[in-house]
């Protein structure tokens, strides 16, 4: 009696209902599946060289010695403030397998800091080593990794010369769960950006995926996803991302190996934020005065017209660019700001561009 | 037989694989034409791009005219803007032709001495269709300052007819728009102009995108162009509205707009409109809840002489309406001052200057504490009848920090009132 029962109800679906979509129609090789074929392919040829990073720290010392552990920032503060934007939240991150004896690279964010008491890293396997951090670079936001190993699978990167705004980039890193993997897909967004140390993309880069594999349609390895860290004011998942491309890693990857630690570029910082090109103010006008920064020590105020910096006359903003660019970090210089009509004199000691 | 069959053995071990190679590299290679399309297309329409520093814009006609956003370019009328084209880009002085401040458009005029500059054409923005490709160009973040080369993201139309106070027929995006993408284009894969990038919807506190982007417009922008083509003093032009005609408020109608009131001796009085029409209409565009006839009259100039269709008594009429002008927006970005009187909202207009509606309550803020709710609308502030935006900031420019305010919303179809101790605004 209840077979009968379930006959007749498969027998009312399979009469009366159509689905909605089927492959059939579209035919298994049309566009959007070959598409979606490409992408998964690139992402399979990769797998096997991008691994899971835990970052274990001591929670109760800050990363560095001159700064306090993080506080939260809210409201418009977090859009002034140089310093942290965001919180290094916990989980892993992701790092990449260069050689076959065991060097891995990461986001030097990933690894930064004084307070680490042990790196582990989770192979595709699930076998878990310890890591040990050895040299990283600042600038470029990456730094070496190095666990015991032999016959390694490895990335093998490409130059990033044939690389056009347009062209699909695909993101693989590890997840929370430190064997699946996470794939995010973009397309390039700028060739030549942070001074050519990087180039963006519009791929969603979060904490997650830093360190991870950049990688072209071909699955052919670009570059590693930098640049997502509690500073950067343009966050996680924006569409605003960077990765350091090939010819930026191979640069100082010898010095790396052997521990080196390239700095980062001291640059000199006044502290203001301007609006660029309005022309009917002569001078440089400061929209906003940011907290901590020199011009803010100075007494320097949002709205204020700088006419005059160490001596050369203000036009513009692009002449106070220039002027500042002319000086050193810790140089005392003289500032003339237009401030209700009246002129103001202000020194200050240039700071370092955070 | 012994050798036909390892023949046949070994082709039966190779066929599988070839085919999957072959089909890897079919797909792979289908993935190739699309992003040399892509980038081809990127690198056509990149070179129109134009960098305000802080934001973007885009050229329209060889001569050089310049779209950007009010927001962006509205606060002076004499600009250095740059363009792609060698290490630290090209640099042009742009005139303020005129801005609209109520829906954010600024256009200028760049000095080419006569030489023909890059331009993309702009888009039928009434031919877009949800789910299309679109291309968004920009500096967010600042990050086309070096060279003015711009950013491209990449992304689909998610939704048109958004009514969002100014945007009040909103293209909106997923491709990635952030603080700087302002005032930049959002393009077809025809390389056409759809519309200019100039909000977004953000998680409070972080400003960066969240998959929600509103473009103003083409054709809208269009409509503002003919009407203003001799304007080119930098003046503020202006939005229409029908004065006097209250629509009922039913979102989920999907017939019409219906006519609740009539102000005497209002534009809608003497232009024939009758409570109870049924408005279907507006010129070619159909209308089926009372936003969207606010969003439809919201992309016309004031004075525009409009034809509204509706049903009266079940016979279709038509009547010829000229749009009386709509209050302004913000000239420019103002700047806030940490002294002033603080309510901690963030709010947008309500379609026919009923009042502000609160996109946003910050926490512990006099709003929070008060009580207000996102979505609250407010409709009276210190004893004062608030219409739009400007009226509510003209109101709380007049109290001073630690004053205690009376505030009526709209919540929910009740009328509440509250009371708000404002704070100075410090750094908030």
């Amino acid at each position: 009696m209840r077979n009968v029962f379930l006959l007749l109800v498969a027998a009312a679906f399979l009469s009366g209902a159509q689905p909605l979509y089927s492959q059939e129609e579209v035919g298994a090789d049309n566009p959007m599946s070959r598409l979606q074929e490409a992408f998964r392919n690139a992402a399979d040829k990769v797998e096997n060289f991008v691994v899971s990073i835990d970052v274990e720290r001591d929670a109760s010392k800050p990363e560095t010695a001159d700064e306090e552990a993080p506080k939260p920032v809210l409201g418009r503060e977090a859009q002034k403030r140089p310093g942290k934007y965001y919180r290094r939240p916990k989980g892993p991150v992701s790092g990449i397998l260069i050689s076959a004896d065991g060097y891995i690279y990461t986001s030097w964010y990933n690894v930064r800091g004084d307070n680490i008491e042990r790196i582990m890293v989770t192979l595709p396997d699930g076998s878990r080593l310890k890591a040990q951090r050895l040299g990283w670079d600042e600038n470029t936001d990456i730094a070496v990794l190095k666990v015991d190993g032999k016959d390694m699978p490895h990335a093998e990167f490409t130059a990033t010369d044939h690389l056009k705004p347009g062209h699909f980039v695909i993101v693989v890193g590890r997840g929370d769960d430190r064997l699946s993997l996470t794939v995010n897909s973009g397309i390039v967004s700028a060739v030549n950006r942070l001074e050519g140390r990087a180039i963006q993309i519009d791929a969603a880069l979060n904490y997650g995926n830093t360190g991870g594999l950049v990688i072209d349609i071909d699955g052919k390895a670009l570059g590693i996803a930098c640049h997502v860290s509690d500073r950067a004011v343009t966050g996680q998942n924006s569409g605003v991302g960077f990765f350091t491309p090939q010819s930026k890693l191979a640069e100082n990857l010898p010095l790396m190996k052997k521990g080196a630690v390239i700095p980062k570029e001291k640059k000199p910082f006044l502290g203001v934020q301007a609006s660029d090109g309005a022309k009917d103010i002569e001078g440089a006008e400061v929209v906003r005065v940011l907290p901590n920064t020199p011009a803010a020590e100075a007494g320097m105020q949002d709205g204020d017209i700088v006419v005059e910096f160490n001596g050369s006359k203000i036009i513009d903003w692009d002449s106070l660019r220039e002027e500042i660019a002319k000086t050193i970090v810790g140089q005392a210089v003289k500032l003339k700001v237009k401030r209700a009509d009246k002129i103001v004199e202000l020194d200050l000691t240039m700071g370092e561009k955070p | 037989m012994a050798k036909r069959l390892l023949i046949v053995l070994i082709l039966a071990v190779i066929l599988p694989c070839s085919a999957a190679l072959a089909q890897e590299d079919d797909a792979t290679g289908f993935a190739r034409d699309v992003q040399k399309q892509l980038a081809d297309l990127v690198a056509k329409v990149s070179p129109a791009f134009v960098n305000f520093g802080g934001g973007s814009g885009i050229v329209v006609s060889p001569d050089g005219l310049v779209i950007t956003n009010n927001h962006v370019a509205g606060r002076s009328n004499n600009w250095t803007v740059r363009m792609p084209g060698g290490p630290n880009g090209k640099r042009f002085t742009a005139k303020m032709l005129w801005k609209d401040t109520t829906g954010d458009i600024a256009v200028l005029q760049l000095e080419t001495n006569g030489e023909k500059v890059p331009y993309i054409d702009m888009a039928d923005s009434d031919k877009i269709r949800v789910g299309e490709f679109a291309v968004a160009l920009g500096t967010p973040f600042m990050t086309a300052n070096e060279d003015s080369v711009p950013t491209v993201s990449f992304g689909i139309v998610s939704a048109i007819h958004t009514n969002r106070g100014g945007y009040s027929d909103a293209i909106q995006t997923d491709a990635p728009v952030n603080p700087g993408n302002s005032g930049g284009p959002l393009i077809n894969m025809k390389g056409e102009l759809l519309g200019i990038n100039g909000q977004i919807r953000v998680r409070f506190p972080y400003r960066v995108n969240t998959g929600i982007g509103l473009a103003i417009p083409t054709n809208q922008i269009k409509r503002f162009m003919e009407t203003y083509k001799e304007v080119k003093d930098g003046s503020v032009v202006y939005h229409g509205m029908v004065n006097g005609l209250d629509l009922k408020k039913e979102p989920a109608c999907a017939k019409g707009a219906l006519v609740e009131k009539i102000k005497k001796d209002s534009t809608a009085e003497k232009a024939g409109f009758k409570v109870g029409d049924i408005i279907t209409k507006v010129n070619e565009y159909d209308i089926y809840n009372y936003v969207r006839f606010h969003g439809v009259v919201g992309t016309y100039p004031e004075k525009s002489a409009l034809q509204v269709t509706l049903l009266r008594d079940g016979e279709e009429k038509t009547l010829a309406v000229t749009l009386d002008r709509r209050g302004g927006g913000r000239a420019s970005q103002v700047k806030s001052n940490p002294k002033a009187a603080f309510l901690g909202v963030v709010f947008s207009q309500v379609p026919n200057n009923d009042g502000v509606e609160l996109q946003q309550v910050v926490p512990n803020t006099p709003a929070d504490k008060a009580g207000m709710k996102a979505g609250d609308i407010i409709t009276e502030f210190d004893g004062k009848k608030i219409e739009n935006p400007d009226d509510i900031r003209k109101a709380l420019g007049e109290k001073k920090p630690g004053d205690k305010v009376k505030v009526k919303v709209q919540r929910d179809g009740e009328t509440l009132e509250l009371e708000v101790e404002l704070e100075a605004r410090g750094n908030r």
